[in-house]
């Protein structure tokens, strides 16, 4: 176990001087050290990281990163920083020193002087540092202290390794590197592998296994070669050559598998990747498909509509032509005409109807008076000549009744009552379709709008990337096991001649008895490597299984949580069925931490969000050091960013019960739930306030007092909702939830 | 009664439109938009049914009949012989000459005297007719301020019968 005691910390950055105590006590593990953004957070733990590593402990270009703080003049003396870290280990985990299996107390010291310097170009820093120290001084029973004469960057590696400072030094943005990278950053999945396996390798102490298996072949190798000297024959020599031969060629082609391999592991991810997003674009399209059938059953109805509004239209065009409106425009003519003619009619002027009956008398010969028609009387043929005289206007007066009984027709449409009808009622049909067609235009305007959103092109793209991919993965697939099959029968030759040279070395005592110690460590190095593979196994699945746990316990309640106002974040958390670690089928020593979604496709970092992301990572960090039981502290910053409701809460307690010393550096609204606000007075037993001097209200900010003049950070022991004289901000006087602390320590 | 086309096809009278006016009438009809266009910006069909709108509305607004030859301030668009007028507008076009020119007269059945009879209406009329439709109110087309025109008159008729 190791658990930091005291970390003091002057000259770094926004820190003049500032002691920080962590929590040792086992039933309250949890040490709070609140801050707002801009506070100093990440810069305590850029300052607790070069504590213990030093330059590579800092981000980037080293020498860039200042130490000192912006406000400083350089003077002929310079500034020391330095940085002092008291721990304690005890025996009970593999994290103690070799052979001091007793609790041992620590102080790491490390200091620097920061000196100015004139830059020689551009982009140069104007300071250097020099006279860096590193010192491990162990305590001595009387409370004295000595130099550690193991020297502080072995004891360091051996404690937290410097590859495994996210780990246990986390920013949360790069421990999700672990997990792919965070939101801003992704990297390639080798890289993840790398890192990932590095972790489980170094604490599952499964490297030293490997180690091991190594080191006893390269023994059993050397054995060998020497019981093959001692037989002293020519011929077993040349075998011996041989065999050296064989195992340098299997050892190439295993670092050639291995390159392949890793090869296939790139090609698989991006296969992944490439097969996750086909997913999302299918999954668009089906919704396209949907879109695009709704498309052109608008635009059937639309052209319907459009046809039934034309024939409207035209209909009630045509009203202006119908017989019925001129006629009840011509009404007054209409009239006229009907009184002209009706007399005539009435009088049998028109049509000329007595001609017909008076050309029946005279065929008859008799008059209807009795009077003779027959003979060539005078009478005859002036009733004759009158007949003559009448049948020139017969034609006129017949042309007059037609138009009398036009007139009547036309009569009747005089009123115009049917034509208003007809039109008004073709109006309503053509303010309908208007109506139809301009919701018809609305709809297609919505459908249009939401096609646009969906694009289709990289749907083919993808396909042929993923038909690409898989020809790679085919190819090296193929390579894999030619060079496999070369591998195994290159062992075989290789067993086979280790065969023949033990027959010719057993005819000389001294070669027998190197070929004893031989075999020895040959089963030695089938028991290592046996034994690794079950460990490693055992253990894998163990961290599989926490980790699931683990995250489970932190994403619990998501699904119900309304206070989860992030949609995509509890969409997201939903989605993942399962996560946990693998190790690669085709790499041995080499993991993954992986999330399966509901469908149980593994889900691409590019598909899991920040807060996902986090508390995957951190199910991992917490699984596996509880799995390696490696008690060892946890000093993470922004762990609860992007998370919110009760995966906050979940994150923060599940933190609290599981890691053996966690140091979370949070913001204040990380804390500002009542349920935050319990579990630290439930699990911290130390808080502090990190308060900014530039965020005072003088400078734009919402510190309420400004208790240094300088630009620095300082710290009080103020805990969550609570505010002292140092890091009063406003509002909190007046809340009723703040409690005012009348001796802020700093 | 089909009688009364024929006794307008039997020969070819010009049915005739102010010739000044003609580019604004063909706006309004349909038959010389060069593609199918809204009957709502062209709402008369045909220049016939456009001539017989304004024999209407000269008849509904007691215009008198355009004075002098047709051929001097008209245009032929169509000849009778052609067949475009239907039997119910040759009906009506003969019982208005009869109640203008009298049933006495002599040539009040003569189809050359009622077309010109009805050309000269139709020469007042058309004045009225564009009038109306050339209104610019973006509110309403064309048609819509044929048919509320096309009311209106019947109102006014109503009113003085």
């Amino acid at each position: 176990m190791l658990l930091i005691r005291r970390i003091e910390i002057t000259n770094f950055v926004c820190f003049d001087r500032i002691e920080i105590e962590p929590s040792t006590n086992r039933e309250k593990p949890l040490t709070v050290i609140r801050a707002e953004n801009g506070s100093g957070k990440t810069t305590l733990l850029r300052a607790i990281r070069w504590g213990m590593y030093g330059e590579k402990g800092l981000p980037g270009n080293a020498s860039h990163f200042s130490l000192h703080s912006a406000e400083w003049r350089p003077d002929a003396d310079g500034i020391e920083t330095r940085v002092a870290i008291l721990f304690e280990t005890d025996g009970s985990s593999r994290n103690h020193l070799e052979g001091k299996p007793t609790n041992m107390v620590y102080e790491l010291r490390r200091s620097v002087t920061t000196v100015a310097k004139e830059p020689s170009r551009r982009g140069e820093p104007d300071f250097r540092r020099m006279n860096e120290e590193a010192q491990l001084l162990i305590e001595q029973p009387g409370g004295s202290w000595l130099p550690y004469e193991a020297g502080v960057d072995r004891v360091i590696e051996e404690l937290l390794p410097l590859a495994l400072q996210d780990f246990f030094v986390m920013d949360a943005d790069e421990a999700a590197d672990f997990v792919g990278g965070s939101e801003n950053k992704l990297i390639e999945r080798r890289d993840v592998i790398a890192k990932t396996s590095f972790a489980v390798g170094a604490l599952l102490g499964l490297d030293v296994f490997k180690d091991a298996t190594e080191r006893v072949r390269k023994i059993s190798e050397d054995f060998g070669r020497d019981a093959t000297k001692a037989a002293g024959s020519g011929e077993l020599n040349e075998k011996q050559a041989e065999l050296d031969q064989l195992r340098a060629k299997a050892t190439k082609l295993e670092e050639k598998l291995d390159k392949n391999r890793h090869d296939k592991v790139d090609i698989d991810d991006r296969l992944s990747h490439a097969r996750g997003r086909l997913e999302t674009l299918i999954g668009s399209l089906g919704a396209h498909d949907q879109l695009r059938e709704r498309l052109t059953e608008n635009e059937a109805r639309r052209k319907k509509a459009d046809e039934e509004r034309r024939k409207a239209v035209g209909g009630l065009s045509g009203e202006l032509a119908a017989v019925g409106l001129l006629a009840s425009l011509a009404a007054r003519e209409v009239t006229d005409a009907r009184n002209v003619l009706q007399p005539l009619y009435d009088d049998g002027s028109i049509p000329i109807r007595h001609l017909v009956f008076v050309q029946s008398l005279i065929e008859k010969g008799t008059c209807v008076c009795g009077q003779d028609l027959t003979s060539q009387s005078e009478y005859r043929q002036h009733v004759q000549h009158m007949v003559e005289q009448s049948s020139g206007k017969e034609e006129k007066a017949n042309y007059l009744a037609q138009v009398l009984h036009a007139a009547n027709m036309l009569h009747r449409h005089e009123e115009g009552e049917e034509w208003e009808s007809r039109c008004a009622e073709r109006e309503r049909v053509v303010a309908e379709l208007d109506d139809e067609i301009s919701n018809l235009k609305q709809s297609r305007r919505d459908i249009d709008a939401k096609l646009a959103d969906i694009k289709d092109e990289p749907v083919e793209s993808t396909r042929n990337e993923i038909g690409m991919l898989e020809k790679q993965s085919g190819r090296i697939e193929r390579e894999l096991v030619s060079d496999q099959g070369s591998l195994e029968q290159d062992r075989k030759s290789i067993h086979e001649l280790e065969g023949v040279i033990r027959h010719g070395q057993r005819r000389q005592k001294d070669a027998r008895d190197r070929e004893t110690y031989q075999e020895t460590a040959s089963a030695l190095v089938h028991i290592l490597a046996e034994a690794y593979t079950r460990i490693r196994d055992d253990q894998v699945r163990e961290l599989d299984s926490e980790m699931n746990d683990l995250f489970a316990k932190m994403a619990a309640n998501v699904v119900d949580d309304e206070a989860v106002e992030d949609n995509r974040h509890k969409a997201t958390l939903r989605m993942i069925a399962k996560v946990g670690i693998r190790a690669l089928e085709d790499a041995p020593g080499e993991y993954e931490i992986f999330a399966l979604n509901n469908r149980g496709r593994s889900m691409p970092p590019t598909e899991i969000n920040g807060a996902s992301r986090r508390i995957l990572a951190l199910s991992f960090v917490l699984g596996l050091c509880k799995v390696s039981r490696t008690l060892a502290p946890l000093v993470a910053d922004s762990l609860l960013n992007f998370t919110s409701g009760s995966v906050r809460t979940n994150t923060l307690r599940v933190t609290a019960e599981t890691a053996s010393q966690p140091i979370l550096l949070l913001t204040g609204s990380d804390l500002e739930s009542q349920s935050e606000v319990d579990l630290v007075a439930r699990y911290a037993g130390a808080t502090y306030t990190l308060t900014g001097q530039w965020q005072h209200t003088a400078h734009g900010g919402d510190v309420v007092n400004q208790t240094d003049e300088r630009q620095v950070s300082l710290i009080c022991r103020c805990g969550p909702r609570e505010f002292c004289n140092v890091c009063e901000r406003q509002g909190q006087a007046e809340s009723q939830e703040w409690t005012r602390r009348e001796h802020g320590d700093r | 009664m089909s009688d009364f086309a024929d006794l307008f096809k039997a020969r070819g009278h010009g049915l005739v439109l102010p010739r000044d006016d003609e580019d604004a009438i063909n706006r309004y009809v349909a038959m010389h938009s060069g593609e199918r266009e809204s009957a709502e910006r062209r709402p008369f069909p045909r220049q016939v049914d456009f001539w017989a709108f304004s024999i209407a509305t000269a008849l509904a607004l007691s215009l008198e009949p355009r004075e002098g030859p047709a051929r001097r301030w008209g245009k032929n668009f169509i000849y009778t012989s052609q067949g475009i007028m239907d039997n119910d507008l040759c009906a009506l076009l003969a019982v208005i000459a009869v109640a203008k020119l009298g049933h006495d007269d002599p040539e009040a059945g003569e189809p050359r005297r009622i077309v010109d009879l009805a050309n000269r209406l139709a020469g007042t009329g058309c004045r009225a007719v564009l009038k109306e439709l050339e209104e610019t109110d973006l509110r309403t087309t064309p048609l819509d301020r044929a048919l509320q025109f096309a009311s209106s008159l019947q109102d006014r008729v109503r009113s003085n019968e």
